[in-house]
């Protein structure tokens, strides 16, 4: 209030108004009354087009202190992650340069594209990254695996096929999950596995994929066996997804070939406890290979 | 003067006559050879393969068969069949440390009783809380020495066990006072209702004393000493797996284990290069005396097969013991008959603390060699051939009065 008050004391309002009132005195002294009321009316449109102008100015100006301010909070909060931090300014920087750009193809083809990107950054936000076509997921499955706050790790393989974690970043991620057994983290993975990987009249699955699987169970995951078809009432299912403790979830989804087509990181509380439920409920369907050694013991 | 009744064999076992004349050979052997290559030839293949002039210089070291022959020995008083691996080392701690690895491993909770060795528990709860697992002692001693009987045993325990998620279990055959876990029936009561993720037993009493064979556990892992009932006198670990389920997940460990420096025995070492004739150039010295001398005890120990007899032996010297120690005011904590073993307990005459020491060389003074505790409660060991009215009448009056300069603290 203090500041409108003090608006009518500065320079420019004082003469304004002087100047003003010393039109109409003069027009009221020389002229006619009706040309006086088209000179005050004149007067009277031209202030309230500034009046206008202003406030629209005011306007904008609002909005501009607001974006800035929500960058000043964007920097402040990122203050303690130098990682992010180094991101964000990156991106900031590359959007001043985007706004010089005056080519009106390049600007609207970058608009479009960089609101696809805003879909995943607002995606990640709400702790879901989403990695297509590729591997790179497991350096993240790597640093979850080495978290220290990670007590227990729970998998479920859906082996559609004998290729499947059979090249590099494969076996790389299978010594991790023996290092991080090493370390302390408890790890139990179940194997869901087709007919034609456990064909029903075998006690244990084909050779092809049971050395993969007892190597995991002699380092020391605890492994469960479930068949395909036994699950095929419940769809939801046979799907790949590991629980990493209460950190987060991440579903795989794979081709025909295996290969990845997908790999879904969820680190919200209510994925972890999706998965926990679907988790115990595949677990009904599973047999653990320790008894499934033991009987293939007794029986031989 | 006669030698004392020995009835101590919990604590150390009187070597046993081969062990004896085994390790007076390799004695005499090396103080005229040292580590000659004659020891190397007769380690690796036997004494059958030594020169006759050595083969009668030491007769009874020449009866060294190799380590295999040694196992296979071993196998026999544990009740371990063929395809039982075993597993040799210089220290039983060392073997408990696996134990507890391979038990924490991919469980979240490791049950036990307080009726395992404490020094065990102590190793095991520090290697869980290292990896923050936890431990339960589940508190079966007072309940058993009150009478339980075996049913609510289990009870107690599977009322433990079912409430935890992925629980592994640690149970002494035969504790250290006696009580002999009716391990067969514990793991059938377990298997029927949960899943354990690994099962260890401490034979340390059993081996050489119980009559259970080791094939009937089901166990994953059994370890033990031969220097108790084995009567080998030097310490010695031994260690059985036979499972498909956890065979290569015990040598996985293992192998893990010594890769990263964590537990590395220089025995089994040792032993495993002897077997596959794979020497590393750079070896740790190793005590063989351990070695030869249970080679020698373990020929003069039952079989597992004909344990039934000795221990139903030893449990008669109990009841014996038991007639003549009440006319002495002590009282004998008798279990139920199925949870009973060679291992006697006896609770003194009102309350006595004494000093362990005094009290077990006055018992010695009177005749008798025995585990005293400062609670009074003194322990006894039945010999596995019956007691003589002798050896009895001696037990009788060692503990007749109570010992002169204890007189004070009785109550």
């Amino acid at each position: 209030m203090v500041a409108r008050f003090s608006s009518f004391t500065k320079p420019r309002f004082l003469g304004a108004s002087l100047l003003g009132s010393l039109v109409v005195g003069v027009a009221s002294l020389t002229t006619s009354l009706s040309e006086q009321i088209a000179i005050l009316g004149v007067l009277i449109s031209i202030l309230v087009g500034l009046v206008l102008t202003w406030l629209d100015e005011q306007a904008q100006l609002e909005d501009f202190r607001a974006e800035l301010s929500v960058q000043e909070r964007i920097a402040s909060a990122l203050a303690d992650d130098p990682a992010l931090g180094r991101v964000f300014r990156k991106i900031s920087q590359a959007f001043l340069l985007l706004s010089k750009q005056r080519e009106p193809v390049l600007r609207s083809t970058a608009a479009t594209k960089l609101l696809s990107m805003s879909g995943e950054l607002d995606q990640m936000a709400r702790g879901i990254i989403t990695f297509n076509d590729s591997e790179a997921w497991r350096t993240a499955y790597q640093e979850l695996l080495l978290s220290e706050t990670l007590r227990l790790y729970r998998s479920a393989a859906w082996v559609k096929c004998e290729t499947y974690w059979q090249d590099p970043p494969g076996w790389q991620s299978l010594r991790d999950n023996y290092d991080a057994i090493n370390r302390g983290v408890i790890v139990e993975r179940i194997f869901i596995l087709p007919s034609m990987l456990w064909p029903v009249e075998q006690r244990l699955p084909s050779e092809t994929v049971l050395p993969w699987i007892t190597d995991q169970h002699n380092h020391g995951v605890w492994v469960m066996l479930c068949r395909e078809s036994d699950v095929y009432s419940e769809p939801d299912l046979p799907q790949d997804f590991g629980i990493y403790g209460d950190l987060a979830v991440g579903t795989q989804i794979l081709d025909q070939e295996c290969r990845t087509r997908e790999f879904i990181m969820d680190f919200s509380s209510e994925a972890v406890q999706l998965a926990n439920d679907r988790w115990q409920r595949l677990k009904l369907f599973t047999t653990s290979l320790r008894s499934l050694l033991d009987n293939w013991s007794d029986d031989s | 003067m006669p030698a004392p009744v020995y009835l101590d064999t919990a604590r150390l076992g009187r070597i046993s006559p081969t062990a004896l004349a085994i390790q007076t050979d390799y004695l005499r052997f090396t103080a005229a050879r040292g580590c000659s290559a004659a020891l190397l030839e007769l380690l690796s293949h036997g004494g059958d393969n030594w020169p006759v002039r050595l083969q009668r210089q030491y007769p009874q070291l020449a009866n060294w068969c190799g380590i295999s022959s040694m196992k296979q020995r071993l196998r026999a008083i544990a009740g371990a069949d063929e395809q039982s691996s075993v597993l040799l080392a210089s220290r039983t701690s060392n073997l408990m440390k696996l134990a507890a690895y391979l038990l924490i491993r991919n469980s979240e909770t490791v049950v036990t009783v307080d009726l395992g060795w404490p020094h065990y528990i102590r190793i095991l709860s520090q290697i869980a809380s290292k990896f923050g697992r936890q431990v339960i002692v589940v508190p079966l001693r007072e309940p058993v020495q009150g009478g339980l009987d075996v049913e609510s045993l289990i009870k107690n325990l599977l009322g433990v066990l079912s409430k935890l998620h992925a629980p592994s279990l640690f149970l002494p055959a035969i504790s250290h006072d006696g009580v002999r876990l009716p391990i067969r029936q514990i793991v059938r009561a377990i298997k029927a209702t949960t899943e354990l993720r690994f099962f260890v037993v401490d034979g340390a009493q059993h081996l050489a004393h119980g009559d259970s064979p080791l094939t009937e556990m089901d166990c994953d892992f059994y370890f033990a000493g031969t220097h108790k009932w084995l009567r080998s006198l030097y310490p010695l670990g031994v260690a059985f797996y036979r499972n498909r389920r956890s065979t290569v997940l015990i040598e996985t460990t293992m192998a893990e284990l010594a890769s990263a420096g964590i537990l590395d025995d220089p025995l089994t070492r040792f032993t495993a290069e002897l077997e596959t004739g794979l020497q590393e150039n750079a070896s740790e010295t190793v005590n063989l005396s351990a070695l030869f001398s249970a080679y020698g005890a373990a020929g003069d120990t039952t079989l597992s097969s004909l344990r039934g007899l000795t221990f139903a032996s030893q449990l008669q010297n109990a009841e014996w013991v038991d007639g003549v120690v009440r006319e002495s005011g002590w009282r004998p904590i008798r279990l139920a008959p199925e949870l009973s073993s060679g291992i006697l307990l006896l609770q003194p005459p009102g309350s006595l603390v004494v000093e362990e020491g005094d009290f077990r060389k006055e018992l010695e003074r009177r005749g008798i060699v025995a585990t005293t505790y400062q609670n009074g409660q003194v322990r006894l060991s039945m010999p596995s051939q019956p007691l003589s009215t002798f050896a009895l009448s001696t037990i009788r009056s060692a503990l007749r009065n109570p010992p002169q300069n204890l007189d004070s603290c009785l109550g």
